[in-house]
Formats: structure tokens, sequence, C-alpha cells
């Protein structure tokens, strides 16, 4: 019988400042992209941190659309 | 009192006396600083000759240990400079330090890890932090650009 996948993942997210300087998450396997602000202490300033690695997040939502035209009113 | 050859001969340990005896000093007799036959008048004790007939190599007569105890015992008493040349020129006391090349390691060292990498590392960090604030308007939104801007328009300095 296959393992049991985990519902969470460990996720690493890495500095846009190439630091080396990296977070780890646990996060729900499910959950998009991540992307967070936080201080790099190497470079004294808070930074963007990105995903490491690619990972599978299974079907997404579609973000809501709230643009002018973006809903229909007609039915069709 | 200065003494005759022969006395001064006889004050010499009874190892170097046989050595002499057998192998006379250089105005004597003179020994190959080459490697030759075992059967050639200048053959050196203290190197190996291949056989005339069979061409094979024969060890020294003496060993390393036996050429290196007799130098030294030689240069106690001053009559270094009467031994046949000893294999692969090889070096005592001062002279073997004075003498060793300098080696790559000392000249150049490699350094650890870190200090090989530092200065790419540190313009790669440069290069990055140049466009970390793009990356973050990238990822806030215009909103954060104008505050940004709004910021530098109304910093307050001293002059």
């Amino acid at each position: 019988m296959a393992k049991a996948k985990s519902k969470n993942v460990i996720v690493k997210l890495i500095s846009t400042a190439k630091t080396g300087i990296t977070r780890t998450l646990l996060l729900p396997r499910q959950v998009g992209i991540v992307n967070q602000i936080k201080y790099d202490p190497i470079v004294k300033r808070h930074v963007l941190f990105v995903e490491a690695k690619k990972r599978k997040m299974g079907t997404q939502k579609k973000p809501l659309d709230f643009h002018r035209g973006a809903f229909d009113w007609k039915k069709k | 009192m200065s003494l005759t050859p022969q006395q001064a001969f006889k004050k010499l340990p009874q190892t170097l006396q046989n050595f002499f005896t057998r192998y006379p000093p250089a105005p004597f007799k003179k020994y190959a600083t080459e490697p030759t036959l075992t059967s050639a008048e200048d053959a050196n004790p203290f190197l190996y000759n291949r056989h005339p007939v069979t061409q094979k190599v024969q060890d020294p007569i003496y060993s390393m240990r036996r050429q290196s105890d007799l130098f030294k015992l030689a240069y106690k008493f001053g009559v270094a400079d009467l031994l046949p040349a000893l294999n692969n020129d090889k070096k005592f006391f001062q002279e073997k330090y004075d003498t060793k090349p300098t080696l790559r390691g000392v000249t150049s060292p490699k350094g650890h890890k870190w200090e090989r990498t530092f200065t790419k590392r540190k313009t790669r960090i440069a290069d990055a932090l140049d466009k970390v604030d793009d990356i973050l308007i990238e990822a806030r939104g215009t909103k954060y650009k104008k505050r940004l801007e709004r910021r530098e328009k109304e910093k307050r300095t001293w002059y």
C-alpha cells in the first residue's frame, strides 16, 4: 500500500537579496505560492522572500475578478 | 703543536678510519657522481651501480642509513668534504633547510572556502540589493511605490 501523503508540507523561502538567508514554513499542501516580506539580517533591511523550490499545489481556486465588466449581468 | 696527517688520521673514530682505508679520499682517488658499473675504478660506494655482465642494478654498498651515519660522524670531525658524493645529493643540518624549495602553499596559500568566494558573494549581494526595491514594488503594488517616492521627496536633512 502506498504511503499516505501528509496534509502539510515544509516550504523553504529564500531571500531575494541573495544572502542565503532562508525561512521555513509548515503549510497545508494545497496553499498557493507564498511570498513574504521579512527582515534580512545580513543586508539589514526588509526584502522579499520567495519559495526556493517548485511544488505541486493541486487545483487552485481562481481569484475573484473585481474589474469593471468582469461580471456579466446578462444570463446566458 | 700541529699534527701530521698520519697522526690526525689516527685521531678519527674507527668507523671513519675503516671507511677511508677502504675508500681513500680526494687526492688519492676520485669517485663517480653518477651510477656506473660495479667493476668501474671510480664506482661510488654510496650509489647504486650496474653489474657489467648482467646489467642488473645492485644496491649501494653503504645503505642510506649508513651513509647518513658516516656523514654525520665525518661532519663532526670536519672531514665531511672528503667523502664521496652522497646518494641523491643528500643535504644535512642547516644546508638541508637552506636549500629546500619554497612550496606553492607558502607563497600563495589556498585559504578557506569563505575567503576564496568572499568577493564573489559580496558582489552578488550588492547586485541583488540594487533590484530589491523593484522586486518589493512588484510584490506590494503601485501604492508602495508612491509611498517610497513621497518619502524620498519629504526627506528632511539638516542642510
